[in-house]
This record gives C-alpha cells, structure tokens and sequence, in this order.
C-alpha cells in the first residue's frame, strides 16, 4: 500500500477555476502525453423542451461558421492542424445534459511543428461555438434540416447495439419521472421540431446563460490556457444561471418489462436504487462492493454465474454515481430467464451479506484502483470524471477517491451493497420464441 | 518524446522476439503475447509434408481454451495480481494481453507460462462449444460484423480470408482437443511469436523474463495455404441481407493483389490509406457532397486490411443509400485521376495522417497491438511512421490506377427487415 500512496502524491491535481462568470476550466498539467485534450462543455439541466436543441446544436455548429463555411473548410483548417480533431458530443449525466467539442491535437514539436497548435485548436474550436454562421436570424436552413436527419437517425439507431440498448430502456423504466429518463438525444418528434430560428436563439442563450465546463489536459502552462479560452470567450456577455448538484433517485416504482424483438440472443438487465452517489461517504465502498459483485474477470457474475454456471454470454454490473442506482447487464439464452435472474440476485445478496473471502475483496480493490489509475493515463477519461464529479455535487479528486477505495474494509462493502433494491427488471427477447 | 515511437528490440536465442516501449510517468503497464496465426490459416502443410485441414474458427476457438490450465483458469489467475487479461483472434493474428497498474512482472510471468501450457480435455472443449455457440449468435446480431464477414465473402471467394473468424456452430462441433493440440503445437513456437510491452518497465528484466518462461525451441512453422479453390470473377459485386437495423450499415471496399516479395506492406496501407482521403476522407469535396445529402454522416471511416496473399482498402457506416455512396466513390476516383491528383491536398493530408498515427504514443495498448501487427509484416511503428513521411503522391496515384477500379470493387449492405424502416 505505501508503494501505492507515495506514487499518488507526485501526481500533480487538477485545478478548477472559474475564468469569466460561469465559465470554469479544469486543468491538469500532465507532460507525459504526446496529445493535449481540450474540452468546452455546455452543461445544463435535462428538460424535455431543450434537450433536442442541445442534441443537434455540436453538430450544427461543427459544420463551419462564419470564416469556414462548410464542413470541407473545418476538415481542411484540422487537417493543417496536424489532423487535430473536434468531436461532437452530447451526454447525459443524472439529470445534467452537457454538449459540446472533445477536442485534441498532437504535441506540435513531435509533429515537427513549430505552431502553437493548442492555442490554434482552442481558436478554432471556440469560434465554431460562438460564431456560427447565420442567415436571417438563424441557422442556416440546410444544414439544419441535414443535421435534423442525422439526429433521427442517431435516435433511431439506438436498436443497433441491443446490449446497450437495454440498459438504456432499464435507465428510462428505472428513472421514469425524472428528468435522468430523458434520452439525451431527446425524440424524434423533438427534433423534427426543430427551426434555424429555434436553434439560434437557444444557442444565444446558453453563450449568455449556461454554466460552461472547459477541460485541457496535456503540457501547457495554465497561464497560457487560461489565456487562449479567455480570449475566446471573453467577448460573450455572461450572466450565468446555477446549476444545482443532481439528487439521487431513492423511489421508483417495482416491476418487469419484457419486450421482443428480432435478436437471437436474450438481454436481462435489472436495475438497483442505492441512495449512494458520488457525494456520499460510501461511494467507494459501492465501488468496491460492485466490483465484487458484478465489474471485472474477479467478480461473482463473471465467476459463477458466467464461467462456472454458463447462464451467461456475459454478465456485468456497474455504478451510475450521480443518480446512485446499480445496474446488471446480461445476454442470456431466453429460455434461461428465471435461473439466470435468481441466480444473479443470488450472488447479489451473498456480498450484501459479507459472504465473500478476503481474497475477493483485495481483487475487487485491485480491480476498483486499476480502473482508477487507468483513467489518469486517459484525459478523455479524465474530462468525463470531471463532468460526472461535477452532476453529482463531489468535490473528491481521483486521487482522493483512489486513496479512499483502498480503505474500504469488508464491513463497508456488504453494507453498501445491502442498500441496493431491485426496482426494474427488462428482458428483450427475440420474436420467435415461445411463450413460457 | 518522438524516442517513444521507437522499441526496443531483442531476439532470444529461440527465435522470440521482445518489444518494448519506454511511457515515463504512465499508470498503465500492458504486455501482449502474439502468435502469428488466425483465421486464415486454416490449411497448413506440417514440418514433416503432411497437409492438414482444421475447423473454420478454432484459432479463435483456441484461443478461449489457452487460458485453461491443469490447475484451473488462467483468466482468474491475473486477479490476485490486480491485472485485466483478455485476447483477441483476428484474420491473423492471435493475442493474449493484459494490462495492469502494479506487479507487472508477476502478470508477465503469468501470461508467458499460460499460453505455453494449456491443458485441454474433451470436457473443457466440450463446454466451450456452448460458449463460444453463444458468441456466434451474439456476432451474428451485430450488423458491422456481418457486413465485414459479408464484404470480404463476396471480394475474397478465392481466398480464406473470406471464413468468419468465429467459425459456425457446425464448424467448431468437429473441433477436439487433438485439433487444438495440433494447432497450438505448430504455430505457438518462439519463431512464430512476438512479445510486445510498453509503459514505465525495465527492458532487461521483460528480456530475462521471457527467456525464462518461453521454450527455448519450436518447431519449424507450419506453411500455409490460403486458396479456397473458388474463383474471383471480378467487380463489381454486391450483394447484402435483411437484418433488424434502422438504417442500411454496409461495407464497400477494393480489392488488392498479394504484396510483391522486398515491397513494405505498411508503405502500401499509407499509399492506401492517403488515397481514401483524398477520394473519401472527411475534407474531400466528395464527403462534403454526400455528408449534405445525408448519405454519409461522421461515422464513415476507411481503412486498409493486409493479409498474406491480399489486401483490401474498404470504408462503410451506415446511411439511407449505400449504393449512391459505392457509385459516388467509383465516379470520384476516376474524375480525380482524370483531372489530376493536387499535390497541395496530399501534402497537407500526409501531415494529418501522420499526426493521426502519433496519437498512439499515448496508448500502450495501441502502441503493442500495431507494433506487433508491423512486425509480422517485418516492420514496426517507426516504419509506418517513416512512410508517411516520405510517402510521394505518384505512389498513391499508382495505387488508385491499380486498385480502385470498377473490377476490383464490392459492396456488402445489411438492409433493414422486410423493406420497412424501424
């Protein structure tokens, strides 16, 4: 363990400072990367008459603005960035929706450049957000009516992947009620909805209104990046409006949903209140205990109920740490429904009750830290961890929260996870079948 | 930091070969074990002349059974060690990897004793047919994965990188142990295996490592033989299936030939990959046309496959039209070439190329997986990195002219069931 702890401490910590009102940059110095990662976030609450706005606005804006005014113009001025990217995201976090650029470029003498291409990347990507390209007091048209079809179809292309489109469908049963049921990518009808006008407006009001959260993680110095997003958005006249840390869920109603489809594979999943978020003292213990249970080749759904009793393809549980719930996801033989769902909550119940040896925990510590430290070789892990810390109202760093997750002992574990109840359980399943 | 795209290597005494990349300050330590040996090489001629047949799939059917061991699963055996094993099988490659924060060398020790020891019985293999029985029905879901499998069937009849890597629920029910023991017998030997590891490591130490975990002789590798005894008869094809998707996901690609013997493979994918850009890639004039009529949308990606006795260049996603965008990719080849290849676009395309390529130095995971791919091919990363460099646009016009013609082309499309939309 003390390898463990002096190792941590040469680890430098983010900073968090707000650089214009409402506007906050997390930065972490980090040398050892070949790429720097930038991040401009739009973070605001989930509410069904904005989400699809926030959904399609990254992408619109991606398409160029008023000094590159189409996609060819962004492509190429990246392209001479040494192929630097600005991605489009749109996530959700508990009752939060952030959208906005994940953005990186290469380490310039690496490349062989002499540029600032940090300080360009920063540019460029700040002038897609705050100088689109209009037209009559809106959006221009095409690009929006273009943009429109390829949110339907990232909507209706949530089927594709039937393993998360399950844990998705458990999360909306799960939260109903709240806004965290919302899809982040809002409805069809909501973005069918949508005008050049609409959408400009609501972009005029998140530059002015929306709490903003910048990220950058990669060699420069804060001064010099604090500067460039500074400049960038110093011109935007901010009177933010707060956004409140997300609660967690403690009430949802019990049952089983059981819908087909055409799959050859059947997918249970089954989703837990907790009441523990990331702001809770027990939220390391629910990590580690989850790790147990269900997270990792050492956990007793990959153990048992995987490889001993193959009533599974696969069988994982994880944490959602802003809205505190806990979710089991399986692809089963649909014949197997029952067996492989008791046997789940089986496994479940023998954790909660500290039936598990001291061997398994320090694997689901192990397990638990892996993933942790993993993330800090990750500043697109970072950036996430970031937004996540931030819904749920956590002011512990990775760092703290490693050294946390080192501490738990056997008690806390069994009894974080005592606190989880089953609320939701959702079986897709194929057309075909039977019956039973 | 430009050092880091640079291994260090070492060739043991029995024919290993050790990899390495130094990431100062990474949490991160990954090590990979890689056989030169995947899907494609079903069919192989033993050191003593005798042709063998195997099962399509028991590459990747082996390389579930590897990690069973006599004294239990080796998978299980990383977890006190606080690592995360996996493996993967490609067309031909198979790889055994794990990463982890703490004890690496304990975690290496494992990994090179396992793969060389596994103990396989009629019950274990029996058990893993249900296993793997399910894997084929889960893959056969995902409408990307049988529009690669599905591409490839139709541009590579003539070859076997056309069998699925999975092989079928009747292909794997005729693998036994005396297969797997053949296989891994043939093709698990020092000479046909590369040991890549990259994070904060001690070279010396990985080095004495594997020299005391390995065996210290092989046989002779196994020659292969990658006809199938069907005939190509040219371009271009399409063809497709229904499946529950919301919109058509598809495949399109380009035939290659076998890469002359002294000719660099990884010059090839840079000539390949260059000349996607340029027709296809996201600032093309042709990507913006079909991305504002919605054909294409970000996810469109190119890439080239190399393979004994082939290649491919192929690029899909998915979009309302698939057959507009394979026509639109034809017609465009042939304008550029018509009218000229800009030598102002392909300069600044190899300057993002390259940068692209450097992203991997801040993965170890990705820097061993492509160093080992480089290295069957007689290369590494530095290599790639090199022929980006110095890549010239008469090459990858050469390229367009020979490979990116109507005949050597392909279309595979998943279409949604029944005609409807969902």
């Amino acid at each position: 363990m003390c390898l463990i702890e002096e190792r941590v401490t040469i680890m430098s910590e983010m900073i968090r400072q707000e650089i214009l009102p409402g506007i906050f940059l997390n930065y972490l110095r980090a040398e050892r990367f070949a790429n720097n990662v930038i991040s401009i976030q739009f973070a605001c609450p989930l509410q069904e008459d904005r989400v699809s706005s926030l959904a399609v606005l990254p992408h619109l804006l991606r398409r160029g603005n008023d000094r590159f005014p189409d996609l060819k113009g962004v492509e190429e001025a990246l392209d001479r960035l040494y192929g630097a990217r600005i991605e489009p995201y749109v996530r959700k976090k508990g009752d939060h929706q952030y959208a906005g650029f994940v953005c990186d470029t290469v380490d310039g003498g690496l490349a062989g450049s002499t540029d600032d291409l940090t300080g360009q990347l920063i540019a460029l990507a700040s002038a897609l957000l705050t100088q689109p390209l209009t037209e009559n007091g809106g959006f221009c048209p095409s690009y929006v009516e273009e943009e429109k079809v390829n949110l339907c179809e990232r909507i209706t292309a949530r089927i594709n992947d039937k393993r998360s489109y399950a844990v998705r469908r458990l999360n909306e049963l799960i939260c109903e009620g709240h806004p965290a049921a919302i899809d982040e990518l809002g409805t069809l009808e909501g973005a069918r909805a949508l005008t050049p006008q609409g959408l400009y407006r609501t972009l005029l009001m998140l530059l002015t209104e929306c709490p903003m959260e910048l990220f950058y993680c990669g060699g420069a110095h804060f001064a010099d990046i604090s500067r460039h997003f500074t400049d960038a958005f110093s011109p935007l006249r901010r009177r933010p409006a707060p956004l409140a840390p997300c609660m967690p869920l403690l009430e949802a109603e019990e049952r089983t949903v059981e819908e087909r489809m055409d799959v050859t594979q059947g997918k249970l999943a089954m989703g837990f209140l907790t009441g523990i978020t990331a702001a809770d003292r027990d939220y390391p213990a629910l990590m580690v205990a989850n790790a147990l249970f269900g997270a990792g080749t050492t956990s007793r759904l990959f153990l048992k109920v995987r490889e001993e009793l193959s009533l599974c393809y696969y069988a994982s549980s994880s944490v959602n740490k802003v809205k505190g719930l806990l979710t089991v996801s399986s692809g089963i033989d649909p014949k197997d429904f029952k067996t492989a769902k008791e046997e789940i909550l089986r496994q479940l119940s023998e954790v909660a009750a500290s039936r598990f040896t001291e061997e398994e925990l320090e694997n689901a510590r192990l397990t638990v830290r892996g993933a942790l430290e993993g993330a800090e070789d990750s500043p697109v892990q970072l950036e996430d961890f970031a937004l996540g810390q931030r819904s749920s109202g956590s002011e512990m760093s990775l760092q703290g929260l490693i050294r946390a997750v080192n501490a738990v002992s056997a008690k806390d574990a069994a009894a974080a996870l005592s606190k989880a109840t089953l609320k939701t359980v959702y079986f897709l399943r194929g057309k075909e079948e039977n019956h039973d | 930091m430009i050092d880091r795209a640079v291994s260090r290597r070492h060739t043991l005494a029995s024919g290993l070969t050790v990899c390495q990349f130094t990431m100062p300050g990474f949490h991160q330590k990954y090590a990979q074990y890689t056989t030169h040996f995947g899907a494609v090489d079903e069919v192989f001629i033993t050191e003593d002349g005798v042709r063998q047949v195997t099962p399509a799939g028991v590459a990747h059917f082996l390389e579930h059974k590897v990690f069973e061991q006599k004294e239990g699963n080796a998978l299980q055996m990383f977890a006190p060690l606080g690592a995360s094993p996996n493996a993967f099988t490609s067309q031909t490659i198979t790889a055994y990897h794990f990463e982890c924060t703490d004890r690496f060398y304990e975690s290496l020790e494992l990994l090179l004793t396992f793969v060389n020891n596994p103990y396989f019985t009629e019950e274990n293999v029996k058990k893993e047919r249900g296993i793997i029985g399910q894997e084929i029905g889960m893959v056969n879901d995902n409408p990307a994965w049988r529009a690669y499998t599905g591409l490839f069937s139709v541009l590579f009849p003539d070859h076997r990188i056309s069998t699925s890597v999975i092989g079928t629920v009747e292909s794997i029910g005729r693998i036994t142990p005396d297969t797997l023991r053949l296989c891994h017998g043939n093709f698990y030997s020092p000479g046909n295996m590369v040991l890549t590891v990259a994070g904060d490591v001690d070279f010396e130490k990985v080095c004495r490592i594997a020299e005391e975990r390995t065996p210290k002789k092989g046989p002779a590798v196994a020659r292969r033989s990658y006809e199938t005894g069907e005939a190509f008869r040219g371009g271009p094809v399409r063809d497709g299936m229904e499946m529950a998707v919301s919109q058509p996901v598809y495949l399109l690609g380009f035939r290659d030939r076998e890469i002359p013997a002294g000719c660099s493979p990884r010059r090839r994918e840079a000539a390949a990959t260059l000349a996607a850009e340029l027709v296809c890639g996201p600032s093309s004039p042709l990507f913006s046309k079909l991305y504002g009529e919605n054909y294409v949308t970000r996810d469109f990606e190119t890439e080239y496959v190399s393979f004994p006795g082939g290649g491919a260049l192929v690029a899909g996603g998915e979009g309302r039209d698939p057959e507009r965008v394979f026509d639109a990719v034809l017609e465009e080849t042939k304008r550029q070439l018509a009218e000229g290849l800009s030598e102002e676009r392909f300069t600044r395309l190899a300057r993002a190329a390259l940068g692209k390529r450097l992203r991997l130095l801040d993965s170890p995971e990705g820097l061993c997986v492509a160093e080992a791919e480089a290295f069957f091919d007689g290369e590494s990363i530095a290599d790639t990195l090199s022929h980006y460099r110095t890549l010239r646009l008469t090459e990858v016009e050469a390229f367009m002219k020979e490979v990116m013609r109507p005949e050597n082309a392909g279309l595979y499309q998943i279409t949604p069931a029944g005609g409807q939309r969902a």
